[in-house]
């Protein structure tokens, strides 16, 4: 049996993508049933310089921990740049695969396995160094909406360090690494530390699942032109060309109750199959849901009450979606704390993100086993280049 | 890995030293011998403890790619009054810091590394305290009669809590200080 173009085509691509070493080994994988299985990937990096952040249009990794801190009281402009500057240099240095400066445990460095270290300022930044005038304009806590629940201890801050990574060893040296240089400035606020699935279980780019089994993040901006139209900010202010807003929200959810629930019902829910996360009108994930369907029996095929229904009629505008599940086993009443951390990326949270969670806090039938319980906001600078550190433009 | 960081470029304006920039700092009279001494000793991801004590820890990497032993015979700093090469010695039985007898050698072709419970350049009678991010300038005087100068940025540590070996010294000064 010869070998088609099309298989060719697709050893190549497993080449190019690092999964095959060489054309001649990609060639012989395709007629192989199993791939052989890659080396190890700790050495993996992604680039901390650039016109953006990592961690944010980078594919998901397997484990992150957000954590916000408290500026202490003598902040000011210039202590917050020095801390930026030895974050930053931090930051370079641990992607990389290298120890931090004065990095005690250097060893744990070098498997960076795709590390991201992503900075973000939170709405009271901008009045600690007297910038107000260049805070982002949807830089503020969102409105307080009917669902939420929220607890001081998983909303707020002032500084914002998403640590994202495959490997949670790397992930955790990172994070105490950063801590001990932001301890002299700052108070951690809260941590939030989620997963994904681990590299490798899936085809790269499959769609996560969060912990209620749905497919979770169909809707997302995946092109660089979808990127620059959806999260990247264009401005004003003019420090924030390139950067974006995000709004973090810890959603928990109410899994012993979930659990009640049929198949049916749990895709009624959403609107989406569960095996797939196609549509219910559709056969394929990324098929355009038909809202105007209609059953044998007259009623919708994707209920009124349906989260992507309600989702994609309320206005607002298309964002990024990057989140993290996590668990924390049974409370002390024995019900089970697990959730999801959500994460929308957006240029302007105002007018994409905001009217969106409004309709849902409206009406969504999910709404019955999630609850927000945390939120927080934070401005994420534009990357830097070679040799500067983030938030130059806004504290230098 | 090792490799990749030595050959770092420190972001923070760690690394200087260059050769023309330096003549004029030298004390003796050649200045093109001066420039390739200068530049054949380069110093690397140099870091200072943050400290409001009387003395601090000044480390970092110095690489002498110049062929012959070079030795660092004395030192100054912007953040001190006073600037001494300290190593980490057993006496008695017990580990302790003490001044260097006759400077830092720096082998030939080779990188020697300033770390805490090793060698490293002693920041004495602190003018103010050096605080987070900061940035400290530091100077060597070379047994070539060459100076290299670098800055060196300030960071929290908890390395190296050793005793100092020296009777006229208030030892409960130097808890955490170098």
């Amino acid at each position: 049996m010869g070998i088609t173009r099309r298989q060719l085509l697709g050893g190549a691509a497993l080449g190019a993508g690092g999964a095959i070493v060489g054309a001649g080994a990609g060639v012989a994988g395709v007629n192989a049933a199993t791939p052989a299985p890659p080396g190890p990937t700790g050495g993996d990096t992604e680039p901390f310089y650039g016109t953006h952040q990592s961690g944010i249009a980078t594919p998901v990794q397997a484990h992150a921990a957000f954590t916000a801190f408290d500026l202490d009281a003598d902040a000011d402009r210039a202590s917050v740049a020095r801390l930026m500057r030895l974050l930053s240099d931090d930051a370079a240095r641990l992607m990389r695969g290298e120890p931090a400066l004065a990095d005690l445990d250097e060893e744990l460095a070098h498997a960076p396995s795709r590390l991201t270290i992503t900075f973000g300022f939170g709405p009271r930044l901008f009045d600690v160094i007297g910038r107000a005038d260049k805070r982002p304009s949807s830089c503020a806590p969102l409105p307080d909406f009917s669902i939420d629940a929220l607890q001081e201890r998983w909303s707020g801050g002032d500084l914002l360090i998403q640590i994202c990574g495959d490997d949670r060893v790397s992930v955790a040296h990172a994070r105490r690494m950063l801590w001990k240089d932001t301890e002299s400035f700052a108070t951690q606020r809260w941590l939030q530390q989620g997963f994904l699935d681990a590299r490798g279980t899936h085809e790269p780019g499959t769609t996560p699942r969060n912990l209620m089994g749905q497919v979770d993040g169909t809707v997302n901006p995946r092109t660089p032109e979808e990127f620059d139209e959806v999260v990247w900010s264009g401005g004003p202010p003019d420090w924030f060309v390139g950067g974006t807003m995000l709004a973090i929200r810890r959603i928990a959810m109410d899994l012993d109750t979930w659990d009640a629930v049929s198949r049916a019902d749990r895709e009624n829910t959403i609107g989406r199959r569960l095996t797939d996360g196609a549509p219910l009108t559709g056969d394929a994930e990324f098929d355009a849901p038909d809202l105007a369907a209609e059953g044998p029996d007259g009623a919708p095929v994707i209920s009124d009450f349906a989260h992507i229904r309600r989702a994609a009629t309320g206005g607002g505008a298309p964002f990024l979606r990057r989140g993290y599940n996590y668990d924390l086993g049974q409370d002390a009443s024995g019900r089970t704390d697990a959730g999801h951390i959500f994460t929308a990326y957006a240029a302007d949270l105002d007018t994409q993100f905001v009217p969106v969670q409004q309709t849902l806090a409206d009406l969504d039938l999910l709404n019955l086993w999630t609850t927000p319980i945390g939120s927080s906001v934070f401005a994420l600078p534009p990357g830097a280049p070679e040799g500067g550190w983030v938030g130059e433009g806004l504290l230098g | 890995m090792k490799g990749l960081r030595k050959h770092a470029s420190l972001l923070v304006a760690g690394l200087l030293i260059a050769g023309g920039a330096l003549a004029g700092c030298g004390s003796s009279s050649d200045s093109a011998s001066d420039s390739d001494s200068a530049a054949s000793v380069i110093v690397t991801d140099a870091w200072i403890r943050a400290s409001d004590g009387p003395m601090t820890g000044i480390f970092g990497d110095i690489t002498n790619s110049s062929g012959a032993d070079v030795t660092i015979v004395s030192a100054t700093n912007s953040a001190s009054s006073m600037t001494e090469l300290h190593e980490m010695a057993m006496v008695d039985g017990e580990m302790v810091m003490q001044e260097k007898a006759g400077g830092v050698v720096l082998p030939a072709d080779s990188t020697t590394v300033l770390e805490p419970g090793g060698d490293h350049i002693m920041a004495m009678g602190m003018t103010a305290p050096v605080t987070p991010g900061e940035e400290v300038e530091v100077s060597l005087t070379l047994s070539t009669g060459e100076t290299v100068t670098f800055m060196a940025v300030a960071k929290e540590s908890a390395a190296g809590d050793e005793e100092y070996h020296e009777s006229d010294m208030d030892h409960s000064d130097m808890d955490g200080d170098m």
